[in-house]
């Protein structure tokens, strides 16, 4: 087991340097460099800006040197943790992420959570009571919750919240709550301002999550071990419980790997819908304005949480599956 | 427990008969189907459908409620028969100076089934002036499905905003299906060092979180690029993420076909092997890949219509329904005109339906698995 | 045979299957005895019911299956050790399928082992954690005593070095190897009856030759009965007391091995017997196969579900009555019309038939 971490961990390392070369060529690919839009924005702002001093500061930052030099002050700059400045937030790149990630990652949690819970029990449901009015509603509910587009399925909630309880559920806290400690005044705002997002964040997860373990544990349902299992008396409970489920249970443990990235995916939309304070907001900005490092960087950031994700989900499933951990699949 | 079903492949237009005989039995499936080939109708004809342009304004009327068409009058005395809709009354609060419409049953604009109207060219050759419904009068107000904030007709926005969400949709699949099926391919039917170098490169193309990436590409777009350059571009960004889910399925059925017979008996024949990979794997793979293909198309219509709202993706004056529900950002705005959510009540339906076919011929390929 | 012979008995046994294509009649009125401390087999082509019939007796059919008609007489259990009140007869039909009496018989009074002995063990738990699971829930015992029980028997089942490979999973062992947990797991408990669905079907011929040994010794041993379900009638010969010959989920004759491999009366078994390999045929002649192919239960024809094939069918009669089942002798039947002493159209005599008949199986089953 702790060789397969080791190698695991060491399979990571690969990835994100791929995944650093992608995302330096897709900094570069719009025309016009850092120094291009920096000078844009300073004409903009009425400054003169002649050309010997935007020569000058291209070879400041580097950027009249060779791509691959580019790219490894690009990566040493990222590795040491310095991560540029962003220009609508006037404020460093590394700072912007340390105040938004932990709320990124938070609301990425529980938004996980709520996808678990939700998704076991009418995945479960929906396998073992196949055909059912139950299962029905569940492959409704799980092929609508995939249509739906979660920017629209924002506004409808927010619609429906407005018309119903008075209220826009904006960002993810009351002013007179955010810098509050912990008590039940503001646990109760943090209800009001958190379902909204969790559950349009969460919906595709779940739908996604309920159709593929409803599949597993019917595949599962079928195979001989279970009816062998039936046929030495153990109980139908325990027969589903410990047998099908514990094979049906991958596909939750990878959502770990997969859910993440569509997670972080739909923070960029609600964010800037509900103006929460995540990364989301201002990667969608930075692109917006093209300040392709910002948005690099960011990008590199959501990368490592997804590859951190699929190998926690790695992990959890070689520890939950012998077949994984032995090496025979 | 299926020792007594028959297994054998059969040749592949017996088994197109098969799978088009399991897909009828699914009528959820023809169900999509016939919404998908509405959709594609639409998208043909929309200039002929659509009453209007997309782009004409009329500042008299926005945010102009849908009217309800009629085709009995019962106000006057005797019955008068003709389709027609209500016009609109406007009311502009004293306060705010904001204009409402509301429908005025005094006022009758009758209306014509192959109307005169606007010129365009179909299928962008013929020219004509027809449209299949329209105001007797073209300069009557007409707006079926309500109009939006500049007075511009929903109805034939949506229409030809279907065009365009419903090709990008294909033609990104189509981008993808080339590159799946080409690297899918060769991964299955060499094996060896060959497969395991492009499965690693499809994982790790998998393991970048997909719309952040699309959105940084797109975000590269230079904005002076024009709508139909961009157009492409933005197909072929979201074929880059496509056909990584193409490519392994191709790649599942190659190899699960190499161990079938009779491709080892064309080999042993003598059969070159690109022969044998053309005449024989291919076309028993060809219902499971249209299955596969139908399923990657929801994705990118979402993903489309994600990153045009955002602003990403494609951009005004072209009109998809990610551009249409721009207009409906902002809670105000929907609960002054739901209709404006229209073409998200589209994407919904073309994704279901087409996820609906997808799911009913992957079954009908696979009749002995359930 | 004497009432209390009888382990089991079933009696008119039908299961069908209500799928939307219409109704499978699996099984459609099995009568079959198995005697205690005997194995019977049950032999039959591919899809005629052979497993649907086993199934059915530990109540392990699922919907769209059910069974609709029949009884199976239970009259296991009396051993120390069970539940007071056990060893009366029991019809298995009469209980609950998710009951707590059916549950106690299953892996306990009656064991079952299968085709697929990999896929018949759960990937996810070691052998041993499975073989516990299961005394445990028929015996109490505490799980070092399970575990020494398992242990035991693993070893009795010929699996060297069983201490190991207790901690074993199953896509670890040979398919030989999965057999003999499976088989270790089914006596664990002591059972009165093992069913065995063929159980050597998918292993290869030296192992299949290991694991019949293995069953026969056991069953010698241990004095319980045994219902073999198979396909192949070379391994009927080496196994069987008593055979049972199933066509399209009837049971078409009955009768000692003996009996059966030296007289067979049904044209159905006649045939079958034909096509047996044997060693005085060269292996590249073809076989002589029945002609035609079964047909699926759900499109059973009328009257004798055989008549299609048969050489000796009565046009007329066979295509259009049931055949009665013919009782020849002591736990001796055949359900066919050459054999129905009420007479009826004219046909070839019962006894110039089982001459016939005679003569060429005696001749055939001559290695
Ligand atoms: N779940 C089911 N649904 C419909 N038909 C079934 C089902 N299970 C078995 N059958 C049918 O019942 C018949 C008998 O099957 P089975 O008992 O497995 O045959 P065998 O004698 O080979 O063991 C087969 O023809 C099969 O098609
Ligand atoms: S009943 Fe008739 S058809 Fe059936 S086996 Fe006997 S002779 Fe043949
Ligand atoms: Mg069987």
């Amino acid at each position: 087991m702790l060789k397969f971490v080791g190698r695991r961990t060491l399979y990571m390392v690969p990835t994100l340097l791929a995944i650093s070369v992608v995302i330096f060529v897709v900094i570069n690919l719009p025309p016009g460099d850092y120094v291009t839009s920096l000078v844009a924005e300073l004409r903009g702002q009425g400054q003169v800006v002649s050309m010997e001093r935007e020569r000058g500061l291209r070879e400041l930052y580097g950027l009249n040197r060779p791509l691959w030099e580019q790219y490894v002050a690009w990566v040493s700059d990222l590795l040491r943790g310095d991560l540029g400045r962003s220009f609508d937030l006037q404020q460093p790149v590394a700072e912007v992420i340390r105040e938004r990630l932990p709320i990124t990652v938070a609301l990425a949690g529980v938004t996980l959570l709520f996808t678990w819970i939700v998704a076991f029990p009418i995945g479960v449901y929906a396998a073992v009571k196949q055909y059912s009015i139950g299962d029905y509603l569940a492959t409704t509910f799980g092929f609508l919750g995939l249509a739906i587009p979660n920017f629209l399925l924002a506004l409808l909630l927010m619609t429906v919240s407005v018309q119903y309880f008075g209220y826009v559920p904006e960002g993810l806290c009351s002013p007179e709550y955010c810098d509050a400690s912990w008590n039940l005044g503001k646990v109760l705002d943090a209800l009001k301002h958190w379902w909204l997002p969790v559950i349009v964040i969460g919906t595709a997860g779940t739908a996604g999550l309920i159709r593929i373990l409803r599949a597993n544990l019917l595949d599962e349902l079928r195979k001989p071990y279970v009816v062998a299992a039936r046929a030495r008396g153990v109980p139908k409970r325990r027969l589903v419980a410990r047998y099908p489920l514990r094979v049906a249970m991958n596909p939750f443990v990878s959502t770990v790997g997969w859910v993440l990235p569509l997670l972080l995916a739909g923070d960029v939309i609600v964010a800037q819908i509900l103006s929460l304070p995540t990364l989301g907001r201002v990667f969608l900005t930075s692109l917006q304005q093209q300040d392709m490092y910002l948005a690099g960087s960011i990008l590199m950031i959501y990368s490592l949480l997804t590859v951190i994700g699929t190998m926690i989900s790695d992990l959890l499933l070689a520890w939950l599956d012998p077949r994984v951990r032995l090496g025979y699949q | 427990m299926s020792e007594g079903t028959p297994t054998t492949t059969e040749h592949s237009a017996s088994q197109a008969r098969l799978v088009w005989w399991n897909f009828r039995k699914h009528k959820l499936a023809v169900t999509g189907a016939v919404v998908t080939v509405a959709f594609f109708l639409i998208a043909i004809f929309a200039e002929f459908l659509a009453p209007f342009s997309p782009g004409r304004v009329n500042e008299e009327y926005t945010y102009a409620p849908p009217q309800i068409p009629r085709i009995v009058d019962t106000s006057g005395e005797s019955w008068d028969w003709g389709l027609h809709v209500y016009g609109y009354s406007a009311e502009q609060d004293p306060e705010t100076l904001r204009v409402t419409y509301t429908t005025d049953e005094t006022q009758k604009i009758p209306l014509q089934f192959f109307a005169k109207g606007e010129e365009y060219k179909l299928f962008g050759l013929i020219p004509w002036d027809r449209h299949l419904i329209g105001p007797a009068n073209p300069d009557d107000p007409m707006y079926l499905l309500g109009s939006d904030g500049t007075g511009r007709d929903q109805l034939s926005r949506l229409m030809h905003a279907t065009r365009i969400s419903m090709t990008v949709g294909l033609v990104g699949v189509a981008l993808a299906f080339l590159l799946g099926v080409t690297l899918g391919g060769i991964s299955g039917y060499f094996g060896g060092r060959v497969d395991t170098f492009i499965q690693r490169f499809i994982e790790f193309v998998m393991s970048i979180p997909t719309l952040p990436l699309w959105l940084g590409l797109t975000a590269a777009i230079p904005v002076t690029v024009g709508p139909v350059k961009r157009y492409f571009l933005i197909s072929v960004i979201l074929a880059i993420i496509a056909w990584t889910t193409l490519a392994r399925e191709v790649r599942g059925r190659f190899l699960a076909l190499r161990n079938e017979d009779y491709v080892t008996s064309a080999w042993l024949d003598g059969s070159s092997r690109r022969r044998v990979m053309f005449r024989h794997m291919l076309p028993s793979t060809t219902s499971h890949l249209i299955a596969a293909l139908t399923l990657s198309i929801p994705g990118v219509i979402l993903a489309e219509t994600a990153l045009s709202w955002l602003g990403l993706g494609l951009q005004a004056p072209v009109v998809s329904w990610g551009v249409l529900l721009i207009d409906a950002q902002s809670v105000r705005v929907i609960s002054h005109a739901p209709w404006l959510l229209l073409p998200g009540l589209a994407v919904v339906i073309a994704v279901l339906a087409l996820n609906f076919v997808g799911d009913g011929l992957r079954d009908a390929a696979d009749p002995y698995r359930s | 045979m004497t009432e209390s012979d009888a382990l089991l008995e079933v009696n008119g046994l039908k299961t069908h299957f209500f799928t939307p294509d219409g109704v499978v009649r699996a099984v459609d009125g099995v009568d079959l005895t198995v005697p205690r401390a005997r194995t019977v087999c049950i032999v039959g082509e591919s899809g005629c019911g052979k497993s649907i019939t086993s199934r059915s007796i530990l109540r392990l059919i699922d919907p769209p299956g059910r069974i609709v008609d029949g009884e199976i007489v239970w009259r296991g259990g009396q051993q120390s050790g069970r539940t007071p009140g056990d060893g009366a007869a029991v019809d298995l039909v009469s209980l609950d399928p998710d009951g707590e009496r059916i549950r106690r018989i299953r892996g306990n009074e009656i064991s079952m082992i299968f085709q697929e002995p990999m896929a018949s063990l759960s990937p996810m738990y070691t052998v041993g954690a499975q073989m516990i699971e299961t005394i445990r829930l028929h015996r109490s015992m505490s799980k070092d005593e399970a575990r020494e029980h398992a242990t035991a028997m693993l070893a009795r089942v010929g699996i060297p070095q069983p201490e190991r490979r207790i901690d074993a999973y199953s896509f670890q062992l040979s398919g030989g190897m999965s057999q003999r947990v499976m088989i270790a797991m089914a006596l664990a408990c002591q059972p009165d009856l093992l069913i065995a669905d063929e159980p050597t079907t998918a292993l290869d011929v030296t192992t299949q030759a290991r694991i019949l040994d293995l069953i026969r010794e056991l069953q010698a041993d241990t004095h319980m009965s045994v219902l073999f379900i198979t396909h192949d009638l070379g391994v009927v010969a080496e196994l069987a007391d008593d055979v049972v010959v199933m066509y399209l989920g009837t049971v078409v004759e009955t009768g000692s091995v003996d009996d059966v491999f030296h007289d067979p009366k049904h044209p159905y078994t006649r045939a079958l017997l034909r096509s047996i390999p044997t060693m005085g045929r060269g292996t590249r002649e073809r076989l002589p196969s029945i002609r035609g192919m079964v047909p699926h239960p759900s499109q059973r024809p009328p009257g004798c579900p055989y008549h299609p094939r048969c050489d000796e069918a009565i046009a007329g009669r066979c295509d259009q009555e049931d055949p009665p089942v013919v009782a020849l002798g002591p736990r001796r039947t055949a359900r066919c019309v050459l054999y129905d002493p009420s007479g009826g159209p004219p046909g070839p005599s019962p006894a110039s038939a089982g001459a016939s008949g005679t003569a060429e199986a005696g001749m055939e089953d001559t290695p």
